[in-house]
């Protein structure tokens, strides 16, 4: 719909931008439509038992280490995430951490100079 | 028999066997890292087989993308988390069947179906070249759409059992697809004031829905173990060794016609092959819940359609993927032009290819069988010591695809989402095949409906097109009929 309201649809013959999303959209909303139904007809009801905790949790942690890793580079980034992630569980190890830490260490060097991807290590 | 020596000698002399297995070897390391595809490791190999010559170069490039289709699937198969696009049927079977301690013999199913593959493709690739390049000829934007469309319709249908749930999953997939430059237009869509007029590249997708669902759920259950506790068997039984061959062969058979269609056919066809096994293959097996056959016939297929694809690349010029277009550069910048009359124009160089593809699914079934106890040892991994591994190694993968964060963002975003996805017990593989073909498909509709100023009947005028929508309808009313029996 929002494609409907942004951009052009054209016509059949010479479609615009927004054709495609639009004829999709309509086609999701009518399943979506039929399920709908389907739900309210159900005889059965299965309850979902989610937790959002960890996964708000793991989906905050990602998105605050992406943007952290221009500025602070690969090493620190990736250990940042694997120490906080990581944490989470009471099991976790600081010399497993600190084993992985240096497996990922080998893999970025390996990437960098094997590869030759322009990947910054360290940032100072 | 005079060309098969000629192939033989042409692999076995000047190292050729060599770059052969590096390729192989290279094509499984990146096939098993997740974000580091076949497309970026040729591209970053291209000024390399500018000094090799074309011969050992496209030896060398076929080995990496047929090595990193097999890579693909060992990480579907122990940590659902498929390193390729075609690996995404994989997951279904192959991780199940991690779960129930048999990652051994999935790792082995598709390594063997795989080489089973292999040489029914070579053999396709020597005996009917010519012939099967005709064909491709036929398929028109038409032929194109129908082929998508039944594609969505059998992959909705099939791996969900619910027609409705399998379609919209379907069309969420393609809406995500329809992100990024409109090709006819220029217009950028849906790109917010993110960077994404290329689009959201296929490893975004595939790690945040598969990889980072995957441990999310795991970490959010009360009891974080091994990925597997019990004994884990390492090979398979007689029985099921017996059972990889049937569904290797229709897989291989399904690989290697659509392997002929440009396009993405390794996808699509382990995506047919997986519909029609659980279809019309084995009925005492329950597919979806660890059936070897639902690991044989993707990988199967997915492998056949990697090296039919060579067909129409060298006798038409037409690449199938952009992994394909990479190797298609390479032949051009060693002076090698793609045409009807390769065979006979460039005798060692077909033939040499064909021999060296047979040569190299010898040596993954050899070179990976010791290997799959050291893979099956990852699971042995306490995996709360393994999940932050595998975070920092998927997210390392995705930067280094664009060296974007936004895609890490966007990844972290997709994760969970895929982890409510997972919850409602709604499937994934739906949504993926929505987003690798649904720029596809609107390019053929938007060219068909260009060349008949707006008219349907051209789905009706061209045979094949006809007999494609006659199954598609076929399938809905079918799909139709077993949702509602199922409810």
């Amino acid at each position: 719909m929002y494609g409907l309201l942004h951009y052009e649809t054209g016509t059949l013959q010479d479609m615009g931008p927004g054709w495609f999303p639009y004829v999709t959209s309509v086609a999701l909303i009518i399943l979506g439509g039929i399920e709908f139904i389907r739900s309210i007809l159900a005889k059965e009801i299965v309850c979902v038992n989610f937790k959002l905790k960890i996964p708000l949790y793991i989906t905050a942690l990602i998105i605050a280490v992406a943007y952290a890793w221009p500025y602070i580079g690969a090493v620190p980034a990736i250990g940042l995430l694997m120490v906080s992630s990581g944490f989470i569980n009471k099991d976790y190890k600081a010399r497993w951490f600190f084993l992985s830490w240096a497996f990922i260490v080998i893999l970025l060097l390996v990437f960098k100079y094997v590869l030759g991807m322009s990947i910054v290590l360290w940032n100072t | 028999m005079e060309y098969l020596i000629l192939g033989i000698d042409t692999v076995f002399s000047n190292y050729n066997w060599l770059y052969c297995i590096f390729g192989i070897v290279l094509g499984t390391l990146v096939g098993v890292l997740p974000g580091l595809g076949p497309t970026a490791t040729i591209s970053m190999l291209l000024p390399v087989t500018y000094a090799l010559g074309p011969i050992p170069s496209i030896i060398m490039l076929a080995g990496i993308y047929y090595g990193s289709q097999y890579g693909g699937s060992t990480t579907a198969i122990l940590l659902n988390t498929p390193g390729e696009s075609s690996a995404v049927m994989t997951c279904i079977d192959g991780h199940k069947m991690t779960q129930n301690g048999k990652a051994g013999p999935a790792i082995f199913a598709a390594g063997f179906s795989s080489f089973i593959a292999g040489i029914f493709a070579t053999l396709l690739l020597v005996t009917l070249s010519p012939l099967l390049s005709v064909l491709a000829l036929q398929f028109g934007p038409a032929e194109y759409c129908a082929l998508i469309a039944l594609g969505f319709l059998s992959v909705g249908i099939l791996t969900t059992g619910d027609i409705f749930k399998g379609l919209g999953m379907c069309f969420i997939g393609v809406l995500i697809g329809t992100i990024g430059t409109d090709i006819q237009t220029g217009v950028i869509r849906f790109a917010f004031s993110y960077e994404l007029e290329n689009g959201i590249a296929f490893p975004i997708v595939a790690i945040g829905l598969f990889a980072f669902a995957e441990i999310i759920k795991n970490i959010t259950k009360d009891q974080i173990n091994e990925l597997y506790k019990g004994t884990i068997q390492l090979f398979p039984s007689k029985e099921e060794f017996k059972r990889i061959i049937p569904p290797s062969i229709r897989g291989s058979l399904i690989g290697s016609l659509l392997g002929l269609v440009p396009g993405g056919s390794s996808t699509i066809s382990s995506y047919a092959a997986y519909a029609v096994d659980k279809r019309f293959g084995n009925k005492k097996v329950v597919y979806g819940e660890g059936a070897i056959e639902g690991v044989a016939a993707p990988e199967s297929a997915n492998n056949a359609a990697s090296q039919t694809g060579f067909i129409p690349l060298l006798s038409l010029g037409i690449p199938e993927n952009a992994t394909m277009a990479l190797m298609l550069g390479a032949l051009l910048l060693s002076g090698i032009i793609p045409g009807p009359d390769i065979v006979s124009r460039e005798p060692q160089l077909f033939w040499g290819l064909a021999i060296s593809m047979l040569f190299g699914n010898l040596l993954l079934v050899i070179l990976n069988i010791p290997f799959i106890k050291l893979w099956v040892t990852v699971l042995r991994i306490p995996y709360n010591t393994l999940y932050p591994v595998i975070l920092a190694i998927c997210c390392l993968g995705i930067y280094s695809i664009h060296y974007n964060i936004n895609d890490l963002v966007i990844t972290a975003v997709l994760g969970l989402f895929g982890y409510i996805v997972v919850m409602l017990r709604l499937e994934v593989a739906p949504l993926m095949l929505g987003l690798i073909l649904g720029p596809m498909l609107e390019e053929y509709f938007r060219r068909a409906m260009m060349f008949t100023e707006g008219s349907f009947a051209i789905f009706i005028e061209r045979p094949i097109a006809l007999v494609l929508v006659l199954i598609a309808i076929v399938l809905v009313v079918i799909g139709i009929i077993n949702t509602f029996k199922r409810k």
